[in-house]
């Protein structure tokens, strides 16, 4: 008994921190959908994560800070689609353009808003909201129901967004736009709309992300805090052969990873930390070079569409 | 289409180059100050002789490997200076984000323009200080160390006379010996950021400061990987917790805060390092144990102003005022009262040397 309370407890740590992860992945996947390759995850969780925190700070609620960073999400998105599908630029440069802004702006608003100070900002941060009954299942119980708010919206955010994709006509637009985005074009589907609404969206879902980070996790915001998991998921997207379920197991795999190297340190079994820190990454690297070679991309994704 | 494609791109770039290079390249951290002292400057220069130095007169940098809001190891470098600027009017200016391939260049850049005080803050950044600390023997080069406990690091330093290797010691006897009379469950824990000196030299002395107050504790010392993951902290720091750890301390610059954030929410004890960090956690944070860069800076600026310069290791023990405690904040009303007076007895037993030569 004892032994699957403590796996329970290793599946509760995992789920949390995959959410942010999986919000991020679920984001990319719509753009990549589209035919756009986003690199930029990184730095809309920072600016969202900052937003989020200011939010939160400023009008009293977490939910308001939720909103804020969506808006800041949407408004790198925005900036994205302009740039990309607008004007064609090359999507790599603007999306590794996008992370040094996202960590530039945010340590920049960061200073302005909260000054230099040793201590930190705390706010408002989301509680864990205990579904009645569902909770009290042994083992699993409190790993899927008693968790905050945006960890289940990201969950449900999966068989959502698969649904949206693969079983309705606008999704359906959508993945054609990706595809194949000429032909789409003669079908009558707006093919810029298309790709202004995935970038816009995903880019809201991605701060949800970076949200999660500092007003779910954590409660402040802390500069270049994401460290890393806008890159993460995009690996998990590619993982996951651009599927919203796949998406979900890379995330839980790769934070498995990471449970995995905490319990290793706190057993102390003497692996140097170095080698516990790459656990994570060397999961998603075999994992990748396993699942990597049969994920179909769509296939215009990256490439701009220049109409007529 | 394409020129105006262009030149969003350019501006874009720029801006993101420009400020991760450092958000405030040259910022002075009190422009107001110079101005106001300049008179005085002036009168005091003409009556100044030798190689003494009008302290108003000095130019100051500091040279920084990461963002001065980190909550730590550059923070209190940039406090340093902004200390030096408020205090003497001096012109005191910081750079961000240095990389180590970099660094060169930067104290290339202050040694030409005749700075007095040039301070590269971290180890990491010991080549190129000694290398042009030898070509600019003008320039009085502070490499701001980290010493571990067992002097291994004392035979990494160069004899160069511009340069001293300047950091604080025994920090971590001090927050070990804290942590032991902390503990009810005999299990502490202290996570490193990384291993690198200006932390190692802290891990290093967690053990031996806690058998000055506890014989029995197990004392757990790692590290992280990170200096930015505040959540990756939080589940490190949950972990050892739910293994029965009740004291827990970190020094992982942003990261930290996740582990005292961790504390908080397990409900057991944490000290705050690198700044007083009782605000982050209230209700974990008993004490805070910072280095004291300000005063050590102002006492190596003073004695480059009085030139009793030294260089070589220059470091600062606990009687050197070095590093220091933060405010109870009221900890001293809610821990039990014996806990209070043994810790109130070794800190003050630590700074006069009656425990060991600290």
């Amino acid at each position: 008994m004892d032994l699957l309370q403590t796996i329970g407890g290793y599946l509760f740590t995992d789920i949390r921190m995959a959410a942010p992860v999986l919000l991020a992945g679920l984001g990319l996947l719509l753009m990549n959908w589209s035919g756009l390759l986003n690199i930029g995850a990184e730095g809309i969780m920072l600016i969202a994560a900052l937003a989020a925190v200011a939010g939160s700070h400023f009008f009293g609620s977490v939910w308001m800070g939720l909103l804020l960073a969506m808006l800041a999400g949407a408004v790198f998105g925005l900036l994205f689609a302009v740039l990309t599908v607008t004007l064609r630029a090359n999507q790599t440069v603007v999306g590794a353009a996008l992370n040094i802004l996202g960590l530039s702006l945010s340590t920049t608003l960061n200073r302005v808003f909260f000054g230099i100070e040793t201590t930190v900002t705390k706010v408002d941060a989301y509680k864990v909201l205990e579904i009645p009954l569902l909770s009290k299942i042994p083992v699993i119980g409190r790993a899927f129901f008693a968790q905050m708010p945006i960890v289940y919206i990201a969950f449900i955010l999966v068989p959502v967004i698969h649904y949206f994709l693969f079983k309705t006509k606008p999704g359906l637009n959508l993945r054609s736009v990706g595809e194949n985005p000429r032909v789409a074009d003669t079908l009558g589907i707006n093919v810029y709309r298309t790709q202004y609404l995935a970038t816009i969206v995903g880019s809201m879902i991605i701060a949800a992300g970076g949200a999660f980070l500092s007003t779910g996790l954590l409660n402040f915001f802390a500069e270049d805090m994401v460290a890393g998991r806008g890159y993460i998921a995009l690996a998990a997207v590619i993982f996951g052969k651009y599927r919203p379920t796949g998406i979900m197991v890379a995330a839980m795999i790769f934070m498995a990873g990471n449970v995995v190297s905490n319990v290793l340190q706190v057993a102390g079994v003497g692996i140097p930390y170095t080698f516990l820190t790459m656990i994570p990454y060397v999961l998603t690297i075999i994992a990748l070079t396993i699942f990597a070679s049969r994920a179909v991309a769509p296939a215009s994704l990256g490439k701009p569409y220049k109409r007529g | 289409m394409k020129k105006c494609l262009a030149i969003l791109m350019a501006v874009l770039m720029v801006f993101g180059a420009v400020a991760i290079a450092g958000c405030a390249p040259k910022d002075k951290p009190d422009v107001s100050q110079p101005d106001v002292s300049k008179p005085e400057d002036t009168k005091a220069g003409d009556v100044e002789g030798g190689d003494k130095k009008d302290p108003s007169k000095m130019k100051v940098v500091a040279l920084l490997s990461g963002v001065i809001t980190d909550n730590g190891w550059n923070q209190i470098c940039y406090e340093s200076v902004k200390n030096l600027s408020e205090k003497y009017g001096i012109e005191a200016e910081y750079n961000e984000n240095i990389a180590v391939s970099d660094m060169a260049e930067y104290i290339r850049t202050y040694a030409e323009e005749k700075y007095d005080m040039i301070i590269v803050h971290g180890s990491q950044f010991k080549a190129s200080a000694e290398e042009l600390a030898r070509e600019y023997p003008d320039s009085h080069f502070c490499l701001s160390y980290g010493f571990r406990v067992d002097e291994s690091t004392a035979d990494q330093v160069q004899d160069i006379p511009n340069l001293a290797y300047v950091g604080p010691v025994n920090m971590g006897v001090l927050i070990g010996a804290i942590m032991g009379i902390l503990t009810d469950n005999n299990k502490v824990v202290f996570l490193g950021g990384q291993d690198i000196p200006a932390i190692t030299d802290i891990v290093s002395g967690i053990e031996e400061g806690v058998r000055l107050t506890n014989k029995e504790a197990v004392v757990t010392t790692d590290y992280l990987g990170t200096l930015t993951d505040a959540d990756l902290a939080k589940e490190r720091a949950t972990a050892f917790i739910n293994d029965g750890y009740d004291v827990v301390s970190a020094s992982a610059n942003t990261a930290q805060l996740g582990c005292l954030y961790a504390a908080e929410e397990k409900g057991v004890y944490a000290l705050g390092f690198n700044g007083d960090q009782y605000g982050v956690a209230p209700d974990a944070v008993v004490l805070s144990v910072m280095r004291n860069y300000p005063a050590i800076y102002e006492d190596v600026f003073l004695s480059i102003a009085e030139s009793k310069w030294k260089s070589g290791m220059v470091v600062y023990t606990l009687k050197d005022n070095g590093t220091i405690v933060s405010d109870w904040h009221g900890w001293d009303e809610k821990l039990p009262k014996e806990k209070v007076d043994a810790i109130n007895d070794v800190i003050q037993k630590l700074y006069k040397g009656d425990l060991g030569d600290y």
